[in-house]
This record gives structure tokens, sequence and C-alpha cells, in this order.
């Protein structure tokens, strides 16, 4: 199990590669990040909805109501020209720390 | 069994406790749980189950509410509240509600007007008196050396000093930076070359030192401030001045004569800018401090008194300099007490006597001075604080009339805010429009006060009998705290109604539940309490103060003061004084003419008593009087008599006064006899005694006073005092009395003032402060009675129906009136019951500062009371009568 706070600190991450592939909908995002993750990041569903409003109140997604004759209305969240740049931003931050990790995989234990 | 839809709205219950989720977040939360649900059931689970895991799977409602709060938080910043369109919105809907309802508009602006107005002229004065001598760019660093003494003359706290002190100080310590004299002599005759014998009086004279202009920062228009003041008969004027005696020329280099002094023509080497009126030192023209030896030599006890500033250097102690600085008082003054008194230094200070210097900061002479000689009467810092609570009382009727109204009036709002909040405002939202109007309502007060304060203001200084420094507009500071007070008074007077507006339920509103100015009614009722409550204790305050004044200055005195011409420095006459006072008499207006050496008001010297076979001495107050000195002031007499022409030994004769008597302790004081080093082993038999009279500060108790026969034929300083019968005439008794001086005087200067005007300005304070409360205490009662009959207004539109149907089943006028006015009998009675305990306690604190103190009567509380119930009576029952009177068919025909 992925502990709690690394979690939290990729979740934006996440979301915002989610929906990179496409607009999508709380439930169906949530669905996703599981599947992805083969139940080894453990979500309560719960608190991905305040991450998803600060993110839009960030501006680096959108939200828009989608009403549809035979399906329930679904809030759908899709990504901002500011929002794939932060994606961008992000990961290069995570390509430096996973680079890092990948050095330190390498050292031998000195004697 | 179990219901899904209805275990869903229960969990949906327990987001809708929260106030970080709006409807949408509900909405969207709602969505996930039947999706998920939906799922769990296509994968076998039973309705029930299904239901169970999505929500564990959900997780934590409450943890969940606390990160979308920190959003929500976050969120709440300027720009989402405030949309640049909505301001625009907010502006429009305000006016429109303006214009709407104008009457009360009208009455709002015009009370929160007065009242910012009555605060910013107080305020004006309030920061005026603070801000005396700040104006100086060292005034941190500038003291003034006062004298305490004690000695057989007297004992006393002078403002001034001793003239070497300055240049000592300047050579001991090197604590000090620089030192000045300042020195005031009082009136000279001066005239310039063209004018020829014609002499302008001036009082406005300083000598000082050319040092001045180093302490002190007056600016020099013309000429050089290191030099202007250095050679003797050097003279600065100030621009008026210069303008008085020279017009357009060019002042610098002309020449000045003054009348006593003919030795030579004084010269005009600079011009000073006006002295600001927050200076404690006021000038018309300084001369130079070296014009006269005298005032330059090495005598202590025999010089001038000088008034000495000293500048200290930036990290100067001024307390630790204030202990060394005694040791001048031994050094130099010590040998002068040893050769005057005949002591040495040690006997003398064992007799009592005492000399001392001590530093006060030149920001604190203004209000804090304690000390006699003051270069200008100076304020006092408790009536400071009346002011500033009377300007915050008045400042806060005005606001709660604000708010009354606007929370009465929210039903008028109510259907906009309800439309507002269904097509999405969020309470922030509706917070800042109520906000948003309540400021421009208040800055437009603020703008019409401003222009009010700056028109009235001499009505203001007149009242308070002084000028200020500067007005709103004389800086951008002024302008800029007008600003401020107009944004604090409008969120003050906001804030409650914008709570109470934005908290309308759209529900309500739509549903029609909501009762129409019935809502926070006892908010109201509390602030029009304290409204009436705050009026009241002004009211009553101001008529213990008149009282205590009128007490004080009129019947407490124990003389007469009115009608009362004192003639200065007899002693100019020489030997001509007998015949200028008889020639005074010719005239029928005048009754009695006195010669006294100190008068009621001024500083008396002390001699010291010892009755006939006792070995204890008495130091009492002193004065030197002639024999009509009784009728002229109006002395009442409890046993003997007075001086007399008809009795010779009078010379050896004391009249003392009761307070004198009860320290003697005599049962029958006529005939007892005294001695007193003054008279070198003669007996001096007291003749009568004096009921007791006020003749020093009536904020002290009255102290034991000896008079004794002014020698005939003397010609002492003192003063003359004549009595003039009658107020006609009054102008042509007084040239009189000049042109007989100007006969007996060989042309000196005449100098005079009526007594009561001189007393009065002792009081200054205190007759000042009783004419502002007077002046504010009607405008909170007015200001009150404004708010009190817009609310009544609004609140008989609002009842106009039920007023009708009454009248239709046969209501009276008096019912009806009844009705309406039951109400506010009731606050107004609360207001009086909370007003009299405070009052009680204000007025007797105030009270203290005098030691004859009226009694306050029980009638003076219920006539206070009386008149503010009339006022409010006249006020509402214009309104009352008008809705009681009106036909019901009006206000019933609408539907």
């Amino acid at each position: 199990m992925i502990p709690k706070n690394l979690t939290a600190a990729s979740t934006k991450l996440i979301i915002l590669g989610i929906l990179r592939q496409g607009n999508s909908y709380g439930y169906l995002i949530i669905k996703k990040i599981k599947e992805l993750s083969g139940g080894k990041m453990k979500y309560s569903d719960g608190m991905l909805y305040p991450v998803l409003h600060n993110l839009e109140k960030e501006g680096l997604i959108q939200s828009e109501w989608v009403m549809q004759d035979d399906a329930r209305p679904r809030k759908y969240y899709a990504i901002t020209e500011n929002g794939k740049k932060e994606l961008v931003a992000e990961r290069e931050h995570w390509v430096h720390v996973n680079s890092v990790l990948e050095a330190i995989w390498q050292l031998k234990p000195t004697k | 069994m179990f219901d899904l839809e209805k275990e869903i709205k229960q969990w949906l219950k327990s987001f809708r406790k929260h106030r970080a989720f709006d409807h949408g977040s509900v909405r969207e939360m709602e969505l996930h749980l039947r999706d998920h649900i939906e799922d769990l059931m296509a994968s076998g689970h039973s309705e029930q189950e299904a239901f169970k895991l999505a929500v564990a799977e959900f997780g934590d409602i409450n943890s969940m509410a606390g990160e979308e709060f920190l959003n929500l938080k976050r969120k709440t910043t300027w720009r989402s509240v405030i949309h640049a369109a909505m301001v625009k919105n907010y502006y429009f809907t305000a006016i429109r509600h303006f214009l709407r309802h104008r009457n009360y508009f009208l009455i709002n602006l015009s009370g929160l007007t007065i009242g910012m107005a009555c605060f910013i002229m107080i305020s004006l004065y309030v920061v005026n008196e603070l801000s005396y001598d700040r104006f100086h760019s060292n005034v941190n660093n500038i003291y003034r050396v006062n004298t305490k003494f004690t000695n057989p003359n007297g004992a006393g706290d002078r403002a001034v000093s001793h003239s070497p002190l300055a240049r000592t100080m300047l050579n001991t310590y090197p604590e000090v930076e620089s030192a000045t004299r300042v020195l005031r002599i009082g009136t000279l005759r001066i005239g310039t070359i063209d004018s020829g014998r014609e002499h302008y009086s001036e009082d406005g004279i300083l000598y000082t030192d050319s040092s001045f202009f180093d302490v002190f920062d007056f600016k020099l228009v013309k000429g050089d401030p290191k030099t202007a003041l250095v050679k003797p008969a050097s003279l600065v004027l100030t621009e008026t001045y210069a303008k008085k005696y020279f017009g357009d020329e060019d002042p610098i280099g002309k020449q000045i004569a003054v009348e006593d002094d003919n030795r030579f023509f004084y010269v005009v080497t600079g011009v000073v800018a006006d002295v600001p009126a927050n200076s404690h030192i006021q000038f018309d023209m300084l001369i130079s401090l070296s014009t006269s030896e005298l005032w330059n030599d090495d005598r202590w006890i025999a010089s001038s008194g000088v008034h000495t500033y000293l500048e200290l250097r930036r990290d100067a102690d001024a307390k630790a300099l204030e202990k060394k600085m005694q040791d001048v008082v031994y050094k130099y003054l010590g040998p002068e007490i040893e050769h005057y008194s005949g002591l040495t230094m040690a006997q003398w200070e064992k007799a009592g006597g005492y000399t001392g210097y001590y530093l006060i900061a030149l920001k604190n002479i203004h209000l804090y001075s304690t000390s006699t000689e003051e270069l200008e009467p100076g304020g006092r810092i408790s009536y400071l604080v009346i002011y500033a609570l009377v300007a915050l009382i008045i400042l806060f009727i005005a606001i709660f009339n604000f708010v009354n109204m606007a929370t009465a009036q929210s039903a008028l709002r109510a259907k906009e805010v309800g439309v507002r909040k269904v097509v999405g405002s969020t309470r922030g939202g509706l917070v800042f429009q109520f906000l948003l109007e309540s400021v421009i309502v208040s800055l437009l007060a603020a703008i019409v006060a401003g222009i009010l304060v700056t028109l009235l203001s001499p009505m203001f200084t007149g009242l308070l009998g002084k000028q200020l420094a500067f007005g709103i507009a004389s800086h951008y500071v002024g302008l800029l705290s007008l600003l401020t007070l107009a944004v604090v008074v409008g969120l003050l007077a906001g804030a409650y109604p914008a709570f109470v507006l934005s908290a309308i339920l759209p529900i309500d509103v739509l549903k029609g539940t909501l009762h129409k100015g019935t809502r926070a009614g006892w908010v109201r009722n509390f602030l029009v309490v304290a409204q009436f409550t705050a009026s009241m204790v002004i009211i009553i305050g101001t008529m213990v103060v008149y009282q205590q004044l009128d007490f004080m200055l009129t019947r407490n005195l124990g003389f007469n003061k009115d009608n009362i011409l004192v003639i200065q420095r007899p002693d100019v006459l020489k030997e001509g004084q007998e015949t200028f006072k008889n020639g005074l008499l010719a005239n029928p207006n005048i009754s009695v003419v006195a010669h006294s050496n100190t008068l009621p008001g001024k500083a008396y010297p002390e001699r010291s008593y010892r009755p006939k076979d006792h070995d204890e001495s008495f130091v009492f107050k002193f004065n030197h009087v002639s024999h009509t000195f009784r009728d002229v002031m109006g002395l009442e007499m409890v046993t003997g008599r007075f001086f007399s022409k008809e009795h010779r030994l009078d010379s050896n004769a004391v009249v003392i006064n009761e307070a004198a008597a009860k320290a003697f302790g005599f049962e029958n004081p006529i005939g007892q006899q005294l001695t007193s080093p003054w008279h070198q082993g003669e007996f001096l038999t007291i003749i009568g005694v004096v009921k007791d009279f006020n003749f020093e500060s009536l904020h002290k108790p009255i102290a034991p006073i000896a008079m004794e026969l002014m020698p005939e034929n003397s010609n002492q300083g003192g003063f003359i005092t004549v009595r003039i019968g009658s107020d006609e005439n009054m102008r042509k008794t007084v040239q009189y009395i000049e042109s007989t001086w100007a006969r007996h005087s060989n042309g000196k200067l005449f100098e005079a003032f009526f007594f009561d005007n001189d007393y009065e300005k002792l009081y200054q304070s205190e007759i000042a402060t009783g004419k502002v409360l007077v002046v504010f205490a009607s405008l909170s009662i007015f200001i009150a009675c404004l708010g009190l009959v817009a609310l009544l207004a609004y609140t008989v539109a609002l009842r106009k129906k039920e007023i009708g149907v009454r009248k239709i089943l046969g209501a009276g006028m008096g019912s009806l009136v009844n009705l309406l006015s039951a109400d506010v009998a009731k606050l107004i009675t609360i207001a009086a019951l909370v007003a009299w305990p405070l009052a009680y306690l204000g007025t007797r604190y105030w009270l203290q500062n005098f030691v004859d103190q009226i009694e306050i009567k029980a009638w003076l509380y219920l006539s206070a009371t009386g008149v503010v119930v009339l006022i409010c009576g006249v006020a509402v029952s214009f309104q009352v009568v008008k809705a009681a009177m009106e036909n019901p068919v009006h206000s019933l025909r609408q539907e």
C-alpha cells in the first residue's frame, strides 16, 4: 500500500494526467486511478472532490454540467491550457525526483 | 425494508450541514454515489450492500468538508466575490434604491452628515490641542526649566526661571546643545519714523536670545536666523506685523521707535512667518534680549523671570540632567539666598525655604503644565477627554440611526435579496453589496460634512474662543482622514444591516413569510435606547456644567466682579495717584475707586502673623488694600468693620477672612492683637472678618488671607479698581477715565481691562466647555430625534392598513395615538432609567475638579428627561397624529 502523503502529493499530477486523455467526471476519474494503480493507491472517494474543486479554482481545469436525455447529468472536468503547462512542469519535477531515486538505487554501500 | 432513496437523502443531509458545500457540489456527490452503487449492484451486490460499500469508500465527510472549506477560504478572495460588472450593478441598485425612498434616504444622509460634521469639528479641535508645539523638528529634545519654590513670600510653581540660568546650563552641562530665553514684559508703545507721534500699543512682544531660532523652528522669511537677534535693539516682525507697519515695503533695516526706551531706534532685522496657532509661544514681534544689560548681568534672584528653553543632545538623559542641575541652585543661587535672607543655606532650608528647578517637555507644556506665568493659557487634558467622548457619542448616535433605518427597511430589500440569491449570489457578495451601499451614503455624508465644517469653523472657533492651526482641507492628511472616516463609518453603519439583509432566506421571501419590519426588532430597540441614553447623559452633563459654572463665576465668588475697570501700573502716576482718583470720582457714573496690591485671581504674596502671647506663627496670603476696596469688590463683613478713613489707627489694623479666623482659632477675633515681622514689634489689631471669598483659583479651597491698609499716598504698583455705576454710558465712562489718566500720567500708556473679562479668562476652558457642550448636546438630541422620526414614519407606513381597519372598526384618535407611541414611550423610559445613574457618575467625576460643588438635585434629572421627552413628543406626535387622522379610505382602497 502506498503511504497517504505520497498519494496526496501525486494526486494533482494524476488527475491532470487523466484529464489530458479526455474530459471526464468525478466517478470515472477515481475509477481510472484505482484501475491504473491496481488498487495500490487507496483513496477515500470523497477526498477527490476537494482536489478537483481546488484545481478548478486555480484555473488548471474547468468544469461543465452535461445533461443527457438518457443518462444522469454529469459534471465534466476538462484540462485547460494552463493545466497542460502545469502538467509538463509537474512531470519534470517528478522525472527529476525519479532520476535522483534511480541514482540512489545505483549506489553501493561503501565499507 | 431498505429504502435506497431515503438512505441517500439521509447521507446527503450530512453534507448540507457543512457550509463548504454548495448545491452543485452536493449534487455532484449524489451522482457519484449513485454511479458507484449502480456499478456495485451490477457486479452482484444487493442494494443495501452496494450502498454501504459505496458510502464506506467515499470516506469521512467531515474531513472532506474540512478540505473543501480550505478551498472555500482560498476562494473567497476579493476577486471571486466582487466582479467588476457586479460592482456596477450594486452601485446602480444603490442609487435606484436611494431615489425610490428619497425621504428616508435624505433623513439618513442628513443625520449622518450632522453627526460626522460634529465629529470632525471636535476632532479637529482635539487634534489641534494635541499637536501643540509639535511642529518644531527637535520637539522631543526641547525642555523648559520651571521653578518650584517655597519662601516667606509664598510657595509656587513658576514657568519662569532665573535669567543667568540658560547661560549657566549651556556652559556647565555638555548635554545642553543650545539654550534660549524668552521674556515677556507686557505692552509697549511702538511707532515708526513715518508715523510721527502716532504709536501703537503692542502686547505681542517677546524678548529673546539670538539662539531662539536654533532651538525653535519659527521660520525666518527674511533675514539671517543666526544674526537677526544678536545686536541690541534688533527687532523681528511677523509677516502680518511687517505688513501692518511697512505695507509692501521691504521692512529690513527700517527703524522703529519704542516709547519707553528713547536711547535709540530699534532696527528690523528679520521677518518671521506668522506663528502657528498651535504654538504655546505666541508673538507678533521679537526683540533681542541683548537690548538691556539688566537682562544679561549675573544677578539671579533680582533678575526678571524669563522662560528658559533648553535643547538637549539627542542622546541626553533629561531625568539625569534634572537631578544634576540642582547643583546650580547651591552654587549660584545659594550665595544670593544667604545674602538676601541673612541665613546660611542650611538654616534657610531648615526654615522651610526651597528652590528647585525641573524640566517640562516642550510637547507637554500646553496640556499638562501646572505652572503660573505661562506665556499663554494652557489647555487641559481632562477636557479633551470629555470632548473626545462627546464626539464619539454623537457619531455613534448618527451611526445607530443609519443601522436602525436600514434594518427596519429590510423588508424593502427582501425581494431583491431573494432573487439575487436564487440566481446565484453568494452571501459574501450580498454583504459586499450592502456595505458598498452604506459606504456610498457615508462618503456623500462626509463630503457634505467636510463642506459644512469648513463653512462653520469660524462659528466653532468663536465658541471655543481660540483659533485652530489647521482645518480639514489645509493638509492632504486632513482629506485622507476624512476619506478614512467615511469608509470606517460606512462599514460600521453597514455591517449589521448587511449581516441581517444577507441572511434573508429566499424561501421566506417567496412564501411571503418574512415578517415585515419586525426582524431584529430588539437590536433596533436596543440602539434607540442607547441613543437616547447618550443624549440624556449629555444633556444632564451640560446642565450640571452650566450650573457649576454659574455657581462658581457669580454666586459663590464672594465678590462682585462685574462693572469693574482695572487700571494697571498706577505707579507710573508717581505722586499723582490721589488726585487721579479724585479726578475719577468727579464722574457721576463712577461710584468708588480703590487701590490694591493684587486682585482676586492673581498671585498673592504671603505674610506671617503671630497672635500676642502665642508662640505659633501663621502664614497667610496677603493684600494691601485701600479703605474703599471692600466697596469696589462688594465684600461682605461677618463681624467688625473694614478699614475706614475716620480711624487714624487703621494703619496698624488687619482685616482677615473667615478661614484665617478659623486658623487662628479665635472665638472672637475682633480686637485680638498680632505681631508680624513686617511691623517690627508693633502690634496689629484685628478689626474685622470678611466672609470668605474666592481670591485665588476656584479649583483650590479658600485659603486664609490677611489685608492691611495701603498707606495713603503710596505710589505702590498693583491695581486701581474703578466701580462703574451702570452699563449705559460704559463707553463714555471709560473714555473719561482714559482722558483723566492722560492728564495725570504725563502721557504714559493707559493699560486697563474689565475685571470680569480678565477673571473669566482664568476659566476659559470651563466656559468654552460649557458652551461647546450646549451646542453639541442639542445636536445630539436632534440627530437622535431625526432617527426616531424616520423610524416611526416607516412603521406607521407599514401599519397603514392596520390603522385604517382599526379606524373603521371604531378606534378613536386617542387609542390610535396611544397604539403608535406606546413603544416609543417605553423605550424612552428605559433610556431615562439607564441615563440617570450614568449621568450621576459622570458628573460626580467632573465635579471633583472643583472645591465648591453644586448639589445635583433631582429636578435636574427630571427636567433633562422632560426636555428629551418633550422634544421626542413633538417630533413623534406629528407623525402619529397625521397617521391617526388619515382617512382610512386612502389606505384601504389599494386592493
